[in-house]
């Protein structure tokens, strides 16, 4: 029996947050997503609270970036950066990143 | 003496030939330099949207198709109107909307009888630009934007107001945008186009635009 993992999606734009859950539906079905954030401090708690196994950020959100929440939990909790903009790959990985998605 | 004369004549057209080409260049750059990212970060909404919504991909793909149909019509003529700019503003609004939702809140107010008016293109964009992606795109909340049109005197004043973020947060009265929009209102209008920013309360900026009623923007400069 695989092991289910759980992950959260935070993007300021909802039919961002939309389409990449209904992409990881089709290729990752034993993937749980247990949150959707629309801001860099909602992510952050939800985070916190829910202890997902994978974060799926937007680098550019209001109140916080996908870059200073990354910086809060890399030590617990795995990232994924969702960004329009590669010149971000650098610094995303710096972030402890382990994959960014364009 | 004649011959003179004739001479100093054509070297004065020649000189001025010269100068309105230096001008008019130089727009063109300015208006080049109108920000691209906007239409990056708009298609790959539209790419969400064909998975998940597909009526609201398409109605987006529809507002962009109008604001750069009307965007490459206007950037490309000296002159456009009142009226034809603000629908290329709202329909640049309307794609942001699509993208931020119940964040985003627009209001465009300008009287009928104003539609008609000379202006020339791409002043207003970089100024609703500002407001939405410095002043209320960082606020978690979003914001408001009011664009209102009226007449002062003998100038047209364009307002710019939003309920963002205000000074404090950013070089709002600084980018390049802002300094494309005095340079081309300089350029165009000689010291009767004007810019200007204040603080709108409770919070946020307006942006104020002025320009001659309805007079040549060329002929005012020589004035």
């Amino acid at each position: 029996m695989p092991t289910t993992l759980r992950a959260i999606i935070a993007d300021d734009e909802a039919p961002l947050r939309r389409a990449l859950k209904t992409q990881l539906g089709r290729v990752w079905p034993a993937l749980s997503i247990c949150a959707e954030a629309e801001n860099g401090i909602e992510a952050l708690e939800q985070i916190t609270t829910l202890r997902p196994d994978i974060a799926f950020l937007d680098i550019r959100m209001p109140g916080m970036s996908g870059m200073d929440v990354a910086r809060e939990v890399a030590a617990f909790c795995r990232i994924v950066f969702i960004t329009a903009y590669d010149q971000f790959a650098v610094e995303a990985f710096e972030n402890e990143a382990v994959d960014y998605l364009l | 003496m004649a011959q003179i004369r004739e001479l100093a004549d054509q070297e004065r057209i020649r000189r001025l030939t010269s100068e309105k080409q230096t001008i008019q260049t130089q727009l063109k750059l300015l208006q080049a330099q109108i920000e691209p990212h906007f239409l990056f970060n708009t298609l790959s909404t539209i790419a969400s949207l064909l998975d998940t919504d597909a009526d609201a991909g398409k109605a987006m793909l529809t507002d962009l198709t109008r604001y750069l149909r009307a965007s490459l019509t206007t950037t490309r003529a000296a002159r456009t109107t009142l009226g034809t700019e603000l629908e290329l503003i709202a329909a640049y609004l309307n794609i942001l909307k699509g993208r931020m939702g119940r964040r985003l809140q627009v209001t465009i107010d300008i009287p009928e009888e104003m539609k008609p008016l000379p202006l020339a293109p791409m002043l207003i964009q970089p100024l609703v630009e500002n407001a939405v992606i410095h002043g209320i795109d960082p606020q978690i909340e979003g914001g408001a934007i009011e664009i209102r049109v009226q007449r002062n005197d003998g100038a047209v004043e364009i307002v710019v107001a939003d309920t963002g973020c205000g000074f404090s947060m950013d070089s709002r009265n600084g980018g390049v945008g802002i300094a494309n929009v005095r340079e081309r209102l300089a350029a165009l209008y000689g010291d009767r186009g004007r810019l200007r920013f204040t603080e709108n309360r409770p919070n946020g900026v307006r942006a104020i635009i002025e320009v001659p009623y309805a007079d040549n923007p060329s002929r005012d400069h020589r004035r």
